[in-house]
């Protein structure tokens, strides 16, 4: 019985340094990747140096249509795009409460208004670009909602081992092979970003791509609950509205119901402030300045960006200096 | 709770850290306590149904043993039967019932109907009647001795390793195991884990990952071609075995820790070479009880052929509505039957099947395996019009064409199924045939855990590896509970 009870031990103490090990090198691996997403998930829950005047969230809405050194040249504050393609406040909501956290310098929070932004899904779209900040509380705090299968990985050892995916296992191999060859991170304090896309790519069929709008109960509290914590900061919040290419508006019914709902937090919330240019003329009718219905290409991102500076100065949002 | 939850990896070990632990006069309260409780994380209220069963057959078993006349007897069988069956019928097949009578009431224009009843299906209902019928039978047969220990017949009828899902196993096999000491051993602790490993592999890396494929075809098949329900239904035929192979295996190896044996259930099926041959390798618990309960009852090979060959095609039509309430399983019931039949008339007997070797071994086993995944698309689809759609479908080489699009169902755009997953999906489906090649060879198998411990461990490891990286853990049920 000792050495049954003995070779059990030692067996699930060499399955424990195995697992520790493939799940650090994974972790370590996806944490340090190149990724846009991956470096701004670094920088925000793990180094916490990012502390601009200026924060942007959001989606990739957010994250292709507002160019940070442009933004900051004309507000003259420091500027971070901290937008996340493919994103939703459910998932991005962490780093937002992260980051209003630890921050000292911060003075406005600038959050993408776009046809998807209150849907509520069941899953995240890259779920493992978080797996390497299981530990921080509002990761944690940020998955658990959104499904079972992310609550137990707040809370259950190794079991996101059990949601890997190629894209993970890749990243983390890349870091490692770069890392071993002394290859240089593309991540440096000037990093700002900024997802560039040049052109368009309008899809051949818009309806096959579309997604029913949703306005969740969920993603409303989520961003209210924003709103008091940087009110609390005394920092101000401005949802922006982005363009939409007008000839594809009429798929996305429903729109008006979120710009209300936008609208009536301005009223509400005497930090917070919109804009609407989802139905600007100098945008809307120039497909040369999107990359499809909804995202600006850098044309466009040009204009935005220059709209939403003027806009924040004009309102007086920007500090005086 | 299932086996691959981790309510299982949390309450099997403490189960037999407190089994080991007490004294084994005490054992059996623990075992009925930790099997109402496995039992009751389902849905709660349905414990009642097996205290019922329990009590009954309990009783009834003791009278009918100490009763010396023949009328009494076997009155006090009836109603055990009835008890049992009633249950069985009650929640299983009433609706079928009152479905098609209604069905025949509309024929005859009248208006009357017979209602629904609006009951979950209990997990495991199948399985335990069963296995308390089987007691009572052999009680009344003369075969054993009631259980005089309330408690560990209530252990007997709800032992939770087997209690959902089988093995059903007989009263003289299990019962006299809660009576004997269990040791903690060596043996049996890693023989167990061994056992546990394998199942997890089969249920969570095979059957899961292939069921997501499958249930996307079948759940719209006017979607596909001929040659991805093809596909499918072989996948199909690998998921129903590992999935309830799986199972089997996690019982058995966990009884096997606990120091209980429980039978075999599977003998690697899809080798046969006959589909006499596959019966005694698949679901070889439920085949025997009907060979034990019904065909020999029926006569079994004392009657003429012809009389013989009814009774085989009426066991294997009850099998298929034990298996569910549908007329597809009744259909794929009578294909086995109707297959086993014919084998029996061109005198395909095991003898001969024994002495065929190289490639005409290799053409009777793929010969059946076809057979066997023609009768399964009848058992996993909804309808019989589905079946007979599914199968011209494959027969008419025309509309075959391979896109991986029709395999890859999506949820918020964002493919389930690529091709990566597919290709690793058959790559594991074959080694699972390789292993179990493998090992169904003795000699294979004595070198294997007779080789050095650092070789057998990696085996292990990687196993264990494979199940948390690339097994599917979306707590998808095991199909057999839904009988």
């Amino acid at each position: 019985m000792k050495k049954l009870i003995t070779h059990l031990v030692l067996f699930i103490l060499i399955l424990l340094l195995v697992l520790v090990s493939i799940d650090n090198f994974l972790k370590t691996g996806q944490k340090n990747t190149k990724s846009l997403s991956g470096i701004k998930l670094n920088r925000v829950l793990s180094k916490k140096d990012i502390d601009p005047g200026i924060m942007i969230f959001g989606s990739s809405i957010a994250e292709g249509g507002i160019i940070p050194n442009l933004l900051s040249e004309k507000t003259k504050l420091d500027v971070f795009n901290c937008a996340l393609s493919g994103r939703r406040v459910q998932d991005w909501n962490c780093l937002a409460n992260e980051f209003l956290g630890y921050s000292k310098n911060s003075k406005i929070l600038i959050f993408d208004v776009f046809p998807y932004a209150l849907n509520w899904e069941n899953n995240l779209y890259f779920p493992h670009e978080f797996y390497p900040f299981l530990n921080n509380k509002n990761v944690r705090n940020a998955l658990s909602p959104i499904n079972d299968k992310f609550d137990k990985m707040t809370f259950i050892p190794f079991y996101d081992l059990t949601q890997l995916n190629s894209t993970y296992l890749a990243n983390a191999v890349f870091t490692w092979r770069d890392f071993l060859l002394g290859k240089e991170s593309k991540d440096s304090i000037e990093f700002e970003g900024y997802n560039k896309v040049i052109g368009s790519n309008f899809p051949q069929k818009i309806e096959d791509i579309l997604l029913p709008i949703e306005i969740s109960e969920k993603s409303k509290v989520l961003y209210e609950d924003l709103i008091n914590k940087a009110k609390n900061k005394e920092i101000k919040v401005v949802f922006y509205a982005s363009p939409i290419y007008r000839e594809n508006l009429k798929y996305f019914n429903g729109f008006d119901e979120i710009i209300d709902i936008v609208s009536l937090w301005q009223d509400q919330f005497d930090n917070v402030y919109f804009v609407d240019y989802s139905n600007d003329d100098e945008f809307i009718y120039d497909k040369d300045l999107f990359y499809n219905s909804t995202h600006m290409n850098f044309k466009g991102a040009t204009l935005l960006t220059s709209k939403i500076a003027d806009h924040l100065i004009s309102n007086e949002i920007t500090p005086n200096k | 709770m299932l086996f691959n939850s981790i309510d299982y990896l949390l309450f099997f070990p403490i189960v037999v850290l407190i089994y080991y632990l007490i004294p084994h006069q005490k054992r059996w309260i623990l075992l009925l306590v930790a099997s109402y409780y496995f039992y009751m994380s389902w849905k709660a209220e349905y414990i009642v149904l097996i205290i019922i069963s329990t009590i009954a057959d309990y009783y009834l078993a003791i009278k009918i043993y100490n009763e010396i006349r023949n009328k009494p007897r076997k009155i006090y069988l009836s109603i055990s039967l009835i008890v049992n069956l009633g249950i069985l019928i009650g929640f299983k097949y009433f609706n079928f019932i009152s479905e098609n009578l209604n069905v025949i009431l509309n024929g005859f224009q009248l208006q009357t109907s017979i209602p629904y009843l609006d009951f979950l299906l209990p997990v495991g209902i199948s399985f335990y009647t069963f296995q308390t019928l089987s007691y009572t039978i052999d009680i009344y047969n003369g075969k054993i001795k009631p259980e005089r220990h309330l408690g560990k017949f209530a252990v007997f009828v709800s032992f939770f390793p087997q209690l959902v899902a089988g093995p059903i196993e007989r009263a003289k096999q299990l019962l006299p195991q809660f009576n004997n000491v269990q040791y903690l051993n060596n043996e049996n602790i890693v023989n167990g884990l061994r056992r546990i490993l394998w199942g997890l592999f089969k249920k969570v890396v095979i059957a899961d990952r292939v069921a997501v494929i499958v249930n996307h075809i079948y759940n719209d098949p006017s979607q596909q071609n001929g040659l991805t329900l093809l596909i499918a239904s072989y996948l199909f035929a690998f998921q129903i075995y590992c999935d309830f192979s799986g199972y089997s295996d996690i019982a058995i190896g966990s009884a096997k820790i606990l120091g209980i044996k429980l039978m075999e259930n599977f003998n690697v099926p899809y080798f046969a070479k006959s589909i006499s041959e596959f019966w005694s390798r698949w679901h070889i618990s439920l085949s025997t009880w009907f060979r034990d309960y019904l065909y020999i009852p029926l006569g079994g090979n004392r009657v003429s052929n012809s009389k013989r060959y009814i009774n085989i095609f009426i066991v294997f039509v009850v099998s298929g509505i034990w298996h569910g309430a549908n007329w597809t399983f009744v259909i794929w019931g009578a294909i086995h039957g109707g297959l086993l039949l014919i084998e029996k008339w061109l005198k395909l007997d095991s003898r001969k099947l024994s002495q065929l070797s190289g490639i005409n071994k290799m053409i009777r086993v793929v010969v059946t395996f076809h057979l066997v995944v023609t009768g399964w698309v009848f058992f996993r689809v909804e309808s019989i019009d589905q079946a007979v759609f599914i199968l011209m479908e494959i027969i008419s080489l025309n509309s075959w064409q391979f896109d991986i699009a029709l395999l890859s169902p999506t949820v918020g755009n964002i493919p389930v199924v690529t091709i990566p997953k597919f290709i690793l999906s058959l790559f594991f489906v074959c080694l699972l045939i390789i292993f179990e090649y493998l090992f169904a060879d003795r000699k294979f198998k004595a070198i294997f855990f007779n080789s050095p411990k650092y070789l057998r461990w990696s085996v292990y490891y990687i196993l264990i590896l494979t199940i948390i990286i690339f097994g599917n853990h979306g707590n998808i049920e095991f199909i057999y509970f839904q009988f």
